[in-house]
C-alpha cells in the first residue's frame, strides 16, 4: 500500500487503471448511444414520432398511387382530417401511414376501420400501430369480450377493442404503461385455460359438445365459479386463426355438401380415394359393369374409413346429389369405364341445414323488434337471486340463532327451503329460457356467416346489373351484423355462465338441505323434547353459510348494469337495417338450390389443398376458468367424464401481455445498444492491454531481472511474505504467480467495471461472465506478451545494471519504448529523460 | 556484517573491493560455475579468460546479481550481496560499472543522454551531469558525437559510449564482458586502446573478460583462467602465459607465441 502512495509505477498503473475504465466506459457508451439515436431516428423515419401514425398499410408498390390516392378518398369521406404519409418500399411491399384525427380515435372508428379500407386496391393488410398501446394475446375466441371488458376497466385504459384475434388496449397516456400492463396481467391472472389433453388412438366424436357438457359438470365445483367452454373458436395466432377459418369453411361446406353413406357389398373392399359412380336421373342409359361412364352420371370419392359397421363415407365430386336415381354404386376403373358393383349408398344432403339456419337468421332479423321480452326474462332472473339471497339469509339466521331445536323452527326451516326450491326452479327456467335464446343467437350468427361465406366463395349465382356492388354490401352488413349479434349473444352467454354455477351450488344446497332436515325431523319425533344431533347441524348449518356466501360473491349490482347495457345493445340492433338484409337473405336462400354438389366438392378438394392434412385442434377441448380452483377436483372429474385415466388436464395462462411494436422495438434497440456498448468495450480492452499493457506484462517475464529478490533477502523483501508465510507457500511461488495474478484480476476488474460503467450488456450473460471473460483476455495478453510487443531486454538489462529502480526502468525505457497509447501519454508527465 | 579481509604484497591488511566465496550457479540441470572463490583488491585488473560456456559472463553477472547466483557469498566493499534489500542492492549496482558485450545503449537517447542517463536518475542536475557526461566522452575520444544517436555509431563508437557510460558513474569496480567479441578486428583496436587507458589511469578496480591475449598480457595485474566452471588457474601475465600449469594456459600461450 505505501508503494501505491509514493510516486511509483504501481500508481501510474493505478491510474491508467481508473482512467481507462472511465475513458473505455465513456466512449463505448457514447458509441452505443450514437448508434442508438441513428437506429431510433431510422424507426421514426419507418414507423413516424411516437403517437404520429395510427395505421400502418402494407400496398403493392406497383399499385401504391392508386392505393394511396383510395385512401385518401376513404379518409376524405369517413375520417376528415387524418393524414397520410408513403413510407419505405420493401420486398414490393410500400408502407403507408395513416394518422388518425383525434376525434376518430375512438372505439366505433378502431371497431370499423376493417369496413372502411376494405377496398383499398392492391392493399395487403393494414395494422393498427396507434400508441401507447398494449396488446393481449394467446387467448380464446370466445373470451376476447371478456377481456375486453376488463381491460376497459382498468384505470388508464383510454379503450379497448378486438385486433385480430388479439385485444388492444389503447391507454390515456404511455406513464401509465407500466401500472396498466400490471393490472392486465393481474385480470389474466384471474383466469386460466384447462386443455383436455387425450391420449394416442382416444377418440372424441363431437369434441365442441364434450367440451360443453364438461363446462356444466365442472360449474360450480372445486372452487370453478366461472367458466366456458372454449373449445371452438380459438385464435391463438393469425395462422393458427386463418386455419381454423378454413377448416370452419370446410366444415361447413361439409355439412352442406351432398354426404353419402356408403356400405360395400359383400366381398367388396373400399379403399379412401376411390371413386364410385351412381347411375345420374337424366342418363338416357343404365349403367352396368363394363360400360362407359357417362356425363349425367354422378361420381361420389370415397373420403373416409371411419364409417360405422363397415360403413365409410363419400363426397359427390362429379353431379348433384338431386340427380342420384338409385342407390348401386359401381367403381370406378381406368379409362372411364364402370366396374363391378361394389356398394350401397344413402345420400344425405344438409342443403335444407342450410336453407334452416337461414330461415332462421331472417325469422330472428324479422323479430328484432320484438326483443322487449328478453329483458323481462333477464330482469326475472335478478328478481330470483335477490329473493334467493334473502331466503338464504333467513336459513342461515335461523341455524347461527336458535338452531333447529323444536318442531316449530324445523317446519319454518322446511318452509324456507320450499321457497328457496320455488325461486330456484324459476331462475333454472328463465335461465334455460335465455340459453334457447342464445342457441337462436348462435344459430343466427351461424346463418350469417354461412350466407357471408357464400357472398365471399361467389357460390351465389350471378345477378344482373349491380350485382357485385350488392354482393359486396350484403357481405360488408352481414359481418357487422353478424359481429354485433357474436358480442350479444357473448354478454348473454357470460350473463348465464355467472349464474349457472350459482345455481348448481344452490340446487345442492336445497338437495342436501332437504335431506338433513328430513334427518332432523325423524330424529325429533323419535326423541321428543331432545335436540337433534349436533354434526347433522353443523353440516347443514354450515352448507348454508357457504352457499349465502358464494351468493354475496355474486356482484348482483354489476350483473345488473352490464345486463342493462345488453339489453341497450339489443335496441341499438333495431336501429340496423334489417328489412334490407333480410331481402338479401332470401336472395341467398333462393339462390341455394342452384349449387350443385359437385361444385361444393370441388371447393372442398381446393380447401384440402390449402390445408395439407391439417386439421384445427379439434381432438383438444379447452375450458377457459377461474384460478385459484382446487387442482385436483377438476382432473378427476374430467377422466371420471370420459371415463378413462389417460385424459390429461393441463393448466394453460389465459393470455398475454404485449407491449406495442415500437415498444419491442425500442427494448430491441436498447439490447442492441447494450451490446455494441460490449462490442466497444471489447475491441476498447484489446486495443488498451494491447497497446499499454504488453509492455508491461512483457517485462513482468523478467521479474526477478528489475526486481531481484533473492531467497537470501527474502525477509526484508516486503509484507506480503508473512501473508504467505501463514498458508505456508514460499516466496518463490508467490514470486511466480504474481505477474499471473496481475494479469487475471487487472483483466477481471478493467472488463467488469467497465462493461458496468458503459451500460454494456450481452443477452443471456451476466456481468461473471465479463470476470470471467476478463480475467481470460488478460491472462492472454501475459501469455503472448512478448509477441505483441518486442521487449528490448538488453536496455532493461542497462538499466538495471546502473542501478536503476523498477519505476525507473518502466518510465524511462519499457513504457517509451512501446506502442502509442494511453500510458506513454501518461507516462510523459513522469518522464525525466523525454 | 561481516567483512573481509586480506593481505597484500606489501604485506599490509587491505580489504579486498570484491571477495567471493563458493560460487554456484545452474540453469536448469547444467552447472555452470562449480564453486568460484575469487578477491579483488582495489586498483586491481583481473583478467578473466578461458573457452567459450566456461562460465565467464555468468561469473561477472553474478557479481551484480543481473543473474542470481544459486549459493556463494559475493562480498562488495565487504558487505554481502547476496542479503542485500533490493534498495540497497540499488545503491550498490551504482557503483560498479559494466560493459557489455553487446553495448546496450538505450536506442531512443542520445550519445550523451545515454552517458549521463544514470546520473540524471539519481538526481544531479542536468548541467553538472552533462559535464561529467562529456568529460566520460571525451575520454574514450567521442566528446564530438554527442547528439548522435546509437544508431548513427559504428560499433566500437558504441562500445566506448558505453564505456563513458560507465566510467561517469565514477565506480569503484568495473566489470567488462567481452566488451569487444561483438567488434570486427578492425574496430577492436580503438576499444582496446580506451581500454588500457583507463587501466593505466588507476581509478578503479576492474575485473575484465576478454579472449584478447595480447591485451591481457599487457594490462593485467592478474589472470584467471577459467574452464567447466573452475578456477584452473590463477597468476601474472607472465606465470600464466611463461609457465602455465593448465592445459588451457598451455592453449594460450601458444596462441601468444602465434
Amino acid at each position: 500500500m505505501l508503494s501505491i502512495s509514493r510516486d511509483t509505477f504501481l500508481k501510474d498503473l493505478l491510474i491508467w487503471f481508473l482512467l481507462s475504465v472511465i475513458l473505455a466506459s465513456l466512449f463505448a457508451a457514447g458509441v452505443s448511444e450514437v448508434a442508438d439515436n441513428y437506429f431510433s431516428q431510422a424507426v421514426a423515419g419507418l414507423m413516424g414520432e411516437v403517437g404520429e401514425y395510427d395505421l400502418l398499410f402494407q400496398v403493392r408498390t406497383d399499385l401504391q398511387d392508386v392505393a394511396v390516392s383510395q385512401i385518401k378518398k376513404v379518409i376524405k369521406e369517413k375520417l376528415p382530417g387524418s393524414i397520410v404519409k408513403k413510407g419505405v418500399n420493401v420486398a414490393g411491399k410500400t408502407a403507408v401511414f395513416v394518422g388518425l384525427d383525434a376525434r376518430y380515435r375512438t372505439k366505433d372508428v378502431y371497431s370499423d376501420l376493417d369496413l372502411y379500407f376494405q377496398d383499398i386496391t392492391g392493399n395487403v393488410g393494414f395494422t393498427i400501430m396507434t400508441e401507447p398501446r398494449l396488446t393481449l394475446s394467446g387467448m380464446p375466441g370466445r373470451v376476447i369480450d371478456l377481456f375486453i371488458r376488463e381491460a376497459e376497466a382498468v384505470p388508464g385504459v383510454k379503450f379497448a377493442f378486438k385486433d385480430g384475434g388479439r385485444v388492444a388496449v389503447l391507454l390515456e397516456s404511455i406513464r401509465d404503461r407500466e401500472r396498466v400492463q400490471k393490472d392486465l396481467r393481474r385480470i389474466i391472472d384471474q383466469y386460466e385455460i384447462l386443455e383436455v389433453t387425450f391420449p394416442s388412438g382416444f377418440e372424441v366424436e363431437n369434441p365442441v359438445e364434450a367440451g360443453r357438457a364438461l363446462a356444466q359438470l365442472l360449474a360450480g365445483k372445486d372452487g370453478i365459479s366461472y367458466i366456458r367452454d372454449v373449445t371452438a373458436g380459438e385464435s391463438a395466432s393469425d395462422e393458427q386463426a386463418l386455419l381454423i377459418t378454413i377448416s370452419e369453411i370446410k366444415r361447413f361446406l361439409l355439412s352442406y355438401a351432398g354426404q353419402v353413406e356408403i356400405t360395400p357389398a359383400a366381398g367388396s373392399r373400399l379403399l379412401e380415394g376411390d371413386l364410385l359412380a351412381l347411375e345420374g336421373r337424366e342418363s338416357n342409359r343404365a349403367l352396368r359393369a363394363g360400360g362407359a361412364l357417362g356425363a349425367e352420371d354422378v361420381i361420389v370419392k370415397v373420403t373416409s374409413d371411419q364409417g360405422r359397421n363397415g360403413k365409410k363415407q363419400g363426397l359427390i365430386i362429379q353431379g348433384d346429389a338431386s340427380q342420384i336415381s338409385e342407390s348401386r354404386a359401381f367403381l370406378v376403373e381406368e379409362k372411364n369405364k364402370v366396374g363391378r358393383e361394389a356398394a350401397t349408398v344413402v345420400v344425405n344432403s344438409p342443403k335444407d341445414k342450410l336453407d334452416k339456419t337461414l330461415t332462421d337468421s331472417i325469422e330472428l332479423l324479422q323479430r328484432l323488434h320484438g326483443l322487449e321480452d328478453i329483458s323481462v326474462e333477464g330482469g326475472g332472473v335478478f328478481t330470483a337471486a335477490k329473493t334467493l339471497q334473502a331466503a338464504l339469509r333467513d336459513a342461515d339466521q335461523l341455524l347461527s340463532g336458535s338452531g333447529l331445536s323444536g318442531a316449530r323452527e324445523v317446519a319454518e326451516f322446511s318452509h324456507l327451503i320450499e321457497g328457496i326450491g320455488g325461486q330456484l326452479q324459476t331462475m333454472a327456467d328463465t335461465l334455460a329460457r335465455l340459453s334457447y335464446f342464445e342457441n337462436r343467437l348462435n344459430d343466427a350468427i351461424a346463418g350469417l356467416e354461412g350466407a357471408q361465406v357464400l357472398t365471399r366463395l361467389g357460390l351465389i349465382p350471378p345477378l344482373q346489373g349491380d350485382l357485385a356492388r350488392k354482393v359486396q354490401v350484403l357481405d360488408g352488413e352481414l359481418g357487422r351484423l353478424a359481429e354485433k349479434l357474436r358480442v350479444r349473444a357473448r354478454i348473454l352467454d357470460d350473463f348465464i355462465n355467472d349464474f349457472n354455477p350459482l345455481v348448481q351450488t344452490l340446487l345442492s344446497w336445497k338437495a342436501r338441505s332437504m335431506e338433513l332436515a328430513a334427518q332432523v325431523d325423524t330424529i325429533q319425533k323419535a326423541l321428543t323434547g331432545q335436540s337433534p344431533t349436533g354434526n347433522v347441524l353443523a353440516e347443514l348449518s354450515g352448507l348454508t353459510a357457504e352457499s349465502l356466501a358464494r351468493m354475496e360473491e355474486l356482484d348482483l349490482e354489476g350483473l345488473e348494469k352490464e345486463y342493462a347495457g345488453f339489453i341497450t345493445g339489443l335496441e341499438e340492433l333495431k336501429s340496423i337495417n334489417a328489412a334490407g338484409i333480410v331481402d338479401e337473405l332470401k336472395t341467398v336462400k333462393s339462390s341455394l338450390p342452384k349449387l350443385r354438389d359437385e361444385e361444393i366438392g370441388r371447393a372442398i378438394s381446393w380447401l384440402d389443398n390449402y390445408l395439407g392434412g391439417e386439421t384445427g385442434s379439434r381432438s383438444k377441448i379447452r375450458l377457459f376458468v377461474n384460478s385459484g380452483y382446487r387442482r385436483e377436483g377438476p382432473l378427476q372429474t374430467v377422466r371420471g367424464f370420459f371415463g378413462s385415466n389417460q385424459v390429461g388436464l393441463h393448466a394453460l395462462p389465459a393470455a398475454e401481455v404485449e407491449s406495442d411494436v415500437r415498444n419491442e422495438l425500442t427494448q430491441l434497440l436498447q439490447e442492441v445498444k447494450g451490446v455494441i456498448a460490449a462490442i466497444t468495450v471489447i475491441i476498447l480492452g484489446v486495443l488498451f492491454f494491447l497497446l499499454d499493457q504488453t509492455p508491461v506484462m512483457a517485462v513482468f517475464h523478467y521479474l526477478d531481472l528489475v526486481a531481484p529478490h533473492p531467497t537470501e533477502c527474502r525477509r526484508e523483501a516486503g509484507v506480503f511474505h508473512d501473508i504467505w508465510a501463514k498458508f505456508g507457500l514460499r516466496e518463490n511461488l508467490w514470486r511466480r504467480l504474481l505477474p499471473w495474478l496481475y494479469s487475471l484480476v487487472l483483466g477481471s476488474l478493467w472488463s467488469w467495471l467497465t462493461f458496468l460503467f458503459s451500460g454494456a450488456q450481452i443477452p443471456y450473460v451476466n456481468g461473471a461472465y465479463f470476470l470471467f471473460a476478463g480475467g481470460l483476455l488478460g491472462l492472454f495478453f501475459f501469455m503472448t506478451a512478448n509477441r505483441f510487443h518486442q521487449l528490448n531486454l538488453d536496455e532493461v538489462i542497462a538499466g538495471t545494471s546502473l542501478g536503476l529502480s523498477f519505476t525507473v526502468i518502466m518510465r524511462e525505457i519499457v513504457i517509451p519504448a512501446g506502442r502509442p497509447g494511453l500510458l506513454q501519454f501518461l507516462n510523459r508527465r513522469k518522464m525525466v529523460m523525454k | 556484517m561481516r567483512t573481509v579481509e586480506m593481505a597484500s604484497d606489501t604485506g599490509s591488511t587491505v580489504s579486498p573491493i570484491l571477495k567471493i566465496e563458493g560460487l554456484k550457479k545452474s540453469y536448469k540441470r547444467k552447472t555452470i560455475l562449480r564453486g568460484i572463490d575469487l578477491s579483488l583488491l582495489p586498483g586491481e585488473t583481473v583478467v578473466l579468460m578461458g573457452p567459450s560456456g566456461c562460465g565467464k559472463s555468468t561469473l561477472v553477472r553474478c557479481i551484480n546479481r543481473l543473474t542470481e547466483p544459486d549459493e556463494g557469498r559475493i562480498f562488495y566493499e565487504g558487505r554481502d550481496l547476496t542479503r542485500l534489500p533490493a534498495g540497497e542492492l540499488l545503491e550498490t549496482r551504482k557503483r560498479i560499472g559494466y560493459v557489455f558485450q553487446h553495448f546496450n545503449l538505450i536506442r531512443r537517447l542520445n550519445v550523451l543522454d545515454n552517458v549521463v542517463f544514470a546520473l540524471r536518475m539519481q538526481g544531479m542536475p542536468i548541467a553538472e551531469a552533462e559535464k561529467a557526461g562529456i568529460e566520460a566522452l571525451a575520454d574514450v575520444g567521442l566528446a564530438d558525437r554527442t547528439r548522435d544517436f546509437p544508431e548513427e555509431l559504428s560499433g566500437g563508437e558504441q562500445q566506448r559510449v558505453g564505456i563513458a557510460r560507465a566510467l561517469a558513474m565514477e565506480p569503484a569496480l568495473m566489470l567488462w564482458d567481452e566488451p569487444t567479441a561483438a567488434l570486427d578486428p578492425i574496430l577492436v583496436g580503438e576499444v582496446l586502446e580506451v581500454m588500457e587507458r583507463i587501466v593505466r589511469s588507476g581509478k578503479t578496480t576492474m575485473l575484465i573478460v576478454t579472449h584478447e591475449v595480447g591485451f591481457a598480457r599487457r594490462a593485467a595485474d592478474r589472470i584467471i583462467l577459467l574452464a567447466g566452471g573452475e578456477i584452473v588457474e590463477e597468476g601474472t601475465p607472465a606465470e600464466v602465459f611463461s609457465r602455465p600449469k593448465s592445459e588451457i594456459g598451455e592453449k594460450y600461450k601458444k596462441l601468444l607465441k602465434a
